[in-house]
C-alpha cells in the first residue's frame, strides 16, 4: 500500500521552483495506478520521492506504513524501480547484473536462482541472458531493466515511462509485464505518455499538471467529471488552458 | 506489509545491518563486480599494460641522459686520493684493468658502457696539506669520488704474518649523478681487474708486473695466497653539501614517478565507477538499493585500489626490466642496485599511495556528473599532486614535526627517506597512520555526495552539499562522521603537540594549554561535526542518565584498575612491545614530575579532569555512538578500544608499551558505555583512574605534606612513599589483590545497575540518513 500525503518538492537555491505541489493519493495492492501528465508535470520527481531518492520539501510518502524520508532503506527494500533513464552495465551479462542486484537486496543464492529462472520465463530473457549487455537491442535492455526491478520480488513497483523508445512489440512486453504484476498482487504506479494503453491497463489515474494533482479517479469518473471521452482530451484541456492563458497575458 | 513480512517472504533480508562476516562477503562481491566490469574494458587494459610498456623505456633513456650528461662538464670527473698509497694501488692496475675490460667487452662477456661513459675522462687530484677531510671534499663536489686506504682491522689481517694489509675506501655521494657515474666507471675497472686476477689464479701463473694489494704497496711478485684474497673495498656515502643542480638526488625523483604510476592506474576506474556510472544511468538503480552509500562507495574504493595496485605491479615489472636493461640500478638505488628489497619497498609505498590517492580520486569524481566533468576536476588535482614531489627536492625538507601529518607531502618525504635509508620509524608511523585517516575521512566526504540527488539529477549545487546542514535532526552520528572527526583530531593533536613543545612553555602555561587543547580537540572537533551534521547533541555523545550504582562501580574501577594497567605494561614488554624510544618516555616521566610542581588543581585538571572528560566524549561518546549504529556490541567495544589504544601509542611517539594498558582500559570503558548506554560512568572512571595516579605522584613529591594515614596505607601495601611505579616490575601482592578484588566489585556493580538496560541495548538506532 502506498500513501502519498501532501508531497511537495521545491528546487533552487531559494526553493523558488515548485516541481511537486501538495500531491496526495493512495495505491492499494493489486492496483495499477497511472500517473499521467505532460513533460515537467512532476511525475518522475514524485516517484523519486516515494523511493527515497529525493527528500521531500514537505509532506511524505509512506510504503506499507514506513515513511521514505525517515527509513529510506526499509522503503527501498519494498520497492522495485524501473527508471526512464536506467542503463545497464555494458561489460556484464544480464545474468551477472541481475545476480548483482539481487545480492544488493540481500537475496540468498538459492532465492536469486529461483527468481531469475521465473523472471526469465516471464520476460523471455533466456536467449540473451549470458550475452554482454552492450550487445543487446533497446527492447532487450528494457526487459533486463524490468527484470532487475523484480529480482527481489518487491510488493510495490514503480515504472517511470517504461515504454519510452520501444517499438510496438517492446511496448507490448511491458504491458504484459504490468498485467503480470497486478496478477501477482503488487501495487503498481506507472508513469507513461501512451495514454490509450494506460487507459486499458490502469485501474485509476492521477493527472499531474504543473506539479499539482488536477484530476484523480477511475477512467469513467474522470470522463464524467470533465465531459471528455478519453485521457488525451482530458490532458489537452489543461495544456490548452495554459496556452489560452498565455495568449491572453500576451494580448 | 510489515517489515517482518517483507523478510519472511524471502524477498529481502536487511542488508543495512549485516553481521561483519556477511558484510565482508557482500563487500567482496561488490568489489568483484566492479573489478569484473573495469577489467573487461579495453581502455583499462591500455592504461594497465600499454602505458607502462611505452613510458618506461622512454623514462629509462631520459634517466640515463640525466645521470650521465647532466653534469655537463665535458665528461671529466675528478678522483681525489687521500693518500699516495691509494693512488699507487688503484692507478697502477687501472691500465691492466682497462685492457681486460676491453677484452671482456670484445668477447661479449661484459656489458658495453653507455655512450656517455665511453667518453669519460678521469682526472687525478690529491688531498693537500690543510685541506678539509676527504668526505667534506666529496660532499662539496670538489672530488667526484675520493679514494684512500685504511689498515685492515679484521681477524685475518690481525693474525696473518707479514706486513700490514689495507682496504680501499671509496668515498662517494649517492645524491650526485656525477659522483655515481665516476664510481660506476671505477667499479667496472676494479671488477675487471678482479676478473683478470681470477684468471691468473686459475692458470697459476706468476706475473711480475701485477701490483700487490696490501703490504707496503711495492710492486712485486704476486704470491698465490694473495691471488685468493679479493680486493678489500669499502664504500662510504657522504651527504650532499652543495645542493646545486647536480645535488638533485635521483631518490627524490622516484616519489614523483610513484605518484604518476599510482594516479595512472586509479584515474580511469575512479571516473568510470562514479561519474561513468551516473552517465550510463546505472547509478540511480544502485542508490535505490537498500544499502548505505558508504558501503557502495567502499566497494568501489577497494576496486580502485586493486586496479591501482595491479597497474603498479605492471609498472614495477616494466621499470625493473628497463633499469636492468639500461643499467641504472646503482644510480637509482645505491650500491646494492635494484634488489628484491628495493622492489618490495617500492611496492609498499605504492600501496600507501594507492590507499590515499584512490580515496581522493573517488571523492573528486563523485562530484562529477559526467566523464568530461570528472576529467576537468582531475587535471588540477594531478598538477597539485606533483607539487609535494617537487617540494621534496628542496634542501632541508625533512619528514619531521608538522610535515609528518601534511597530506601527500608526508608520503613523498617518507618515500624519499626510505630510498635514502634515513627512515625514522616514529615519523614514518605518524605519516602512515595520518594518511590512512585522511583516506578514511576523504571517503566519508565522498559518501556524503556520492549518489545524492545533486549528482543524480543535478538538482542543486554540489560542493555546497558538503557543508549544508541536513534539514532534519538525527539521533546518532554515522561512521563517516566519526571517521571525519578522528581524521581531523589526529593531525591537529600531533601538530599542536609540536607547536607546544617548540614554545618551551613554563609549567603553568603548559598545563593550561594542554588542558585547553585536550578540550578543544577531543571535545570541540566532534562537537563541530555534530553541529554541522545536525545530530542531537545529547545522543551524539551518549550523554544519558544511568543508575547511581553504575557510577559507584565506575569509581571503584577507576581507583583500582591501575595495578592491572601496570601489569599490562609488564606483559607488553614480555611480548616484545618494548618502546624503542625509552629515553623519550623517561623524559616524559621527568616532565610530568616537573609539572607536578605547578598548582595541584591545575595539574589535576590538565592530567586527569580534561582528558577524562573529553577523551571519553570523543572515544566512548561520539565514536562509540557512531559505531553502535552499524556494529554489534563486540565490534563497537573492540574497535573503539583499539582506536583509543592506538591513539595513545602514536601520540606518545610510539611508546608501544602503552598499547596493552590503554586498549585494556578502552575495552573496560567500552563495556561500561555499552551496558549503561551512557558516556557518564566512563568519564567518572577515566577521571578517577588518571586522578588517582596523579595524586600519588603529587604525594610522592611532598605536595600534600606527610600524611601518616597515607604512609600507613602505603606501608601496608608494601610501597615506600618515594617509589616510582614505572621503575617497579611487579607490584606487591597486597596491591595485586586489591587490583583484582576492586575491579571485580566494580564490574559487578555496573552489571547489576544495568542488568535490565543491558538486555534492551539496541544495536542500531539510526535510520539510513547519511
Amino acid at each position: 500500500m502506498i500513501v502519498v500525503h501532501e508531497l511537495t518538492k521545491r528546487f533552487g537555491e531559494a526553493e523558488e521552483i515548485v516541481a511537486v505541489d501538495r500531491v496526495s493519493f493512495t495505491v492499494r495492492p493489486s492496483e495499477v495506478y497511472g500517473l499521467l501528465g505532460a513533460n515537467g508535470a512532476g511525475k518522475t520527481t514524485t516517484l523519486r520521492m516515494i523511493v527515497g531518492l529525493l527528500t521531500p520539501t514537505s509532506g511524505y510518502a509512506e510504503v506499507d506504513g514506513v515513511r521514505s524520508d525517515q527509513q529510506a532503506d526499509d522503503v527501498k527494500r519494498r520497492i522495485g524501480l524501473v527508471s526512464t533513464s536506467a542503463g545497464l552495465y555494458q561489460w556484464l551479462s544480464p545474468r551477472e547484473m541481475l545476480e548483482f542486484f539481487a545480492d544488493l537486496y540481500g537475496m540468498s543464492a538459492e532465492q536469486t536462482a529461483a527468481n531469475l529462472a521465473r523472471i526469465a520465463d516471464v520476460l523471455d530473457l533466456h536467449s540473451f541472458l549470458d550475452r554482454r549487455c552492450s550487445t543487446l537491442s533497446t527492447g532487450q535492455k528494457q526487459r533486463v531493466n524490468l527484470a532487475r526491478a523484480l529480482m527481489h520480488d518487491p510488493p510495490i513497483m514503480l515504472l517511470d515511462e517504461p515504454t519510452r523508445g520501444l517499438d510496438v512489440v517492446g511496448s507490448q512486453v511491458v504491458f504484459d509485464y504490468i498485467a503480470h504484476l497486478r496478477q501477482q498482487g503488487k501495487a503498481v504506479i506507472v508513469s507513461t505518455h501512451q495514454l490509450d494503453e494506460a487507459a486499458r491497463l490502469c485501474d485509476r489515474f492521477g493527472l499531474l499538471h504543473r506539479g499539482r494533482m488536477v484530476e484523480e479517479g477511475t477512467f469513467d469518473e474522470l470522463c464524467a467529471r470533465t465531459g471528455c471521452n478519453n485521457l488525451v482530451e482530458i490532458m489537452m484541456r489543461y495544456v490548452r488552458g495554459d496556452e489560452a492563458l498565455r495568449e491572453s497575458v500576451t494580448a | 506489509m510489515s517489515q517482518h513480512d517483507a523478510q519472511s517472504d524471502g524477498s529481502a533480508a536487511a542488508p543495512g545491518n549485516l553481521r561483519p562476516r556477511h558484510f565482508l562477503g557482500r563487500l567482496t562481491r561488490l568489489t568483484l563486480k566492479e573489478l569484473r566490469e573495469i577489467l573487461r574494458d579495453r581502455r583499462t587494459i591500455i592504461t594497465l599494460v600499454l602505458m607502462p610498456l611505452l613510458v618506461y623505456p622512454l623514462l629509462g633513456v631520459v634517466f640515463q641522459k640525466f645521470v650521465l650528461t647532466l653534469p655537463g662538464r665535458d665528461a671529466k670527473y675528478v678522483i681525489g686520493y687521500g693518500d699516495r698509497r691509494a693512488h699507487f694501488m688503484l692507478a697502477s692496475f687501472f691500465s691492466q684493468a682497462e685492457k681486460q675490460l676491453h677484452e671482456l667487452r670484445k668477447d661479449g662477456e661484459w656489458p658495453l658502457p653507455p655512450k656517455e661513459q665511453s667518453q669519460m675522462e678521469l682526472l687525478t687530484d690529491f688531498v693537500k696539506h690543510g685541506d678539509p677531510p676527504l668526505e667534506e671534499l666529496v660532499g662539496e663536489g670538489a672530488f667526484d669520488v675520493g679514494v684512500r686506504t685504511r689498515p685492515l682491522q679484521d681477524a685475518i689481517a690481525n693474525v696473518s704474518p707479514g706486513p700490514p694489509r689495507f682496504e680501499i675506501e671509496l668515498v662517494y655521494q649517492r645524491e650526485s649523478p656525477a659522483s655515481m657515474a665516476a664510481l660506476q666507471h671505477m667499479q667496472a675497472r676494479i671488477m675487471a681487474w678482479q676478473d683478470y686476477r681470477d684468471q691468473l689464479r686459475n692458470q697459476r701463473r706468476y706475473l711480475s708486473l701485477l701490483p700487490v694489494v696490501g703490504g707496503t704497496g711495492l710492486i712485486g711478485l704476486v704470491r698465490e695466497e694473495e691471488l685468493r684474497e679479493p680486493l678489500q673495498l669499502r664504500y662510504v656515502n657522504v651527504p650532499n653539501q652543495t645542493r646545486d643542480v647536480y645535488g638533485i638526488s635521483l631518490a627524490t625523483v622516484i616519489p614523483l614517478i610513484l605518484i604518476l604510476m599510482t594516479i595512472t592506474g586509479a584515474v580511469y576506474p575512479a571516473i568510470d565507477l562514479t561519474a561513468g556510472e551516473r552517465e550510463r544511468g546505472t547509478l540511480e538503480a544502485l542508490v535505490a538499493a537498500p544499502l548505505p552509500r558508504m558501503t557502495l562507495l567502499f566497494g568501489k574504493y577497494v576496486a580502485v585500489v586493486a586496479v591501482a595496485l595491479l597497474t603498479a605491479v605492471v609498472n614495477l615489472v616494466a621499470m625493473t626490466i628497463t633499469i636492468k636493461t639500461v643499467g641504472l640500478g646503482q644510480a637509482l638505488f645505491g650500491q646494492a642496485g635494484l634488489s628484491l628489497q628495493s622492489i618490495l619497498l617500492v611496492f609498499a609505498l605504492l600501496v600507501m599511495f594507492a590507499i590515499f590517492f584512490s580515496a581522493v580520486l573517488l571523492a573528486v569524481t563523485s562530484f562529477a556528473r559526467s566523464f568530461k566533468e570528472a576529467q576537468a576536476y582531475l587535471i588540477p588535482l594531478m598538477l597539485l599532486s606533483l607539487a609535494p614531489g617537487v617540494m621534496s627536492l628542496m634542501p632541508g625538507t625533512r619528514l619531521e614535526g608538522t610535515l609528518a601529518v601534511v597530506p601527500l607531502i608526508n608520503m613523498v618525504l617518507l618515500a624519499r627517506d626510505v630510498f635514502a635509508g634515513e627512515t625514522q620509524l616514529s615519523y614514518a608511523t605518524v605519516a602512515i597512520v595520518s594518511t590512512a585517516l585522511y583516506a578514511a575521512a576523504t571517503l566519508a566526504l565522498a559518501a556524503r555526495i556520492f549518489g545524492t540527488d545533486a549528482i543524480l539529477y543535478g538538482s542543486s549545487g554540489t560542493w555546497g552539499e558538503l557543508l549544508r546542514r541536513p534539514r532534519h535532526e538525527t539521533a546518532s552520528p554515522t561512521i563517516p562522521m566519526a571517521m571525519l572527526a578522528l581524521a581531523l583530531i589526529f593531525p591537529l593533536y600531533f601538530a599542536a603537540q609540536g607547536v607546544v613543545a617548540s614554545e618551551d612553555l613554563n609549567r603553568v602555561p603548559l598545563l593550561a594549554t594542554t588542558a585547553t587543547l585536550t578540550a578543544l580537540l577531543f571535545g570541540g572537533v566532534p562537537l563541530l561535526v555534530a553541529l554541522l551534521r545536525k545530530v542531537r547533541l545529547r545522543s551524539a555523545f551518549g550523554w544519558r542518565r544511568t543508575p547511581a550504582l553504575a557510577y559507584l562501580g565506575a569509581v571503584i574501577l577507576g581507583l583500582t584498575l591501575w595495578p592491572a594497567a601496570h601489569e599490562a605494561v609488564w606483559l607488553g614488554k614480555k611480548l616484545g612491545l618494548n618502546s624503542f624510544n625509552s629515553d623519550y618516555l623517561h623524559q616524559i616521566n621527568e616532565r610530568v614530575r616537573d609539572l607536578a610542581l605547578a598548582p595541584a588543581w591545575l595539574f589535576l585538571t590538565a592530567m586527569a579532569l580534561s582528558p577524562g572528560i573529553f577523551e571519553e566524549l570523543c572515544f566512548r561518546g561520539f565514536t562509540f555512538e557512531a559505531l553502535k549504529t552499524r556494529l554489534s556490541a563486540f565490534g563497537t567495544i573492540v574497535i573503539s578500544a583499539l582506536v583509543f589504544g592506538a591513539f595513545h601509542v602514536i601520540s606518545t611517539t610510539l611508546a608501544t608499551e602503552r598499547l596493552l594498558p590503554s586498549t585494556m582500559l578502552g575495552l573496560i570503558l567500552g563495556w561500561i558505555a555499552w551496558r549503561s548506554s551512557s558516556v557518564r560512568p566512563g568519564i567518572l572512571m577515566h577521571v578517577c583512574h588518571n586522578g588517582f595516579l596523579m595524586c600519588l605522584a603529587l604525594y610522592q613529591l611532598g605536595r600534600f605534606g606527610r600524611i601518616e594515614t597515607v604512609e600507613g596505607v602505603l606501608r601496608w601495601f608494601g610501597l615506600r612513599s618515594q617509589v616510582v611505579l614505572d621503575e617497579v616490575e611487579h607490584l606487591p601482592g597486597q596491591i595485586l589483590l586489591l587490583g583484582t578484588i576492586g575491579p571485580l566489585v566494580g564490574f559487578l556493580l555496573v552489571y547489576l545497575a544495568t542488568a535490565r538496560r543491558g538486555e534492551q541495548q539496541p544495536a542500531a538506532t539510526e535510520p539510513a540518513a547519511e
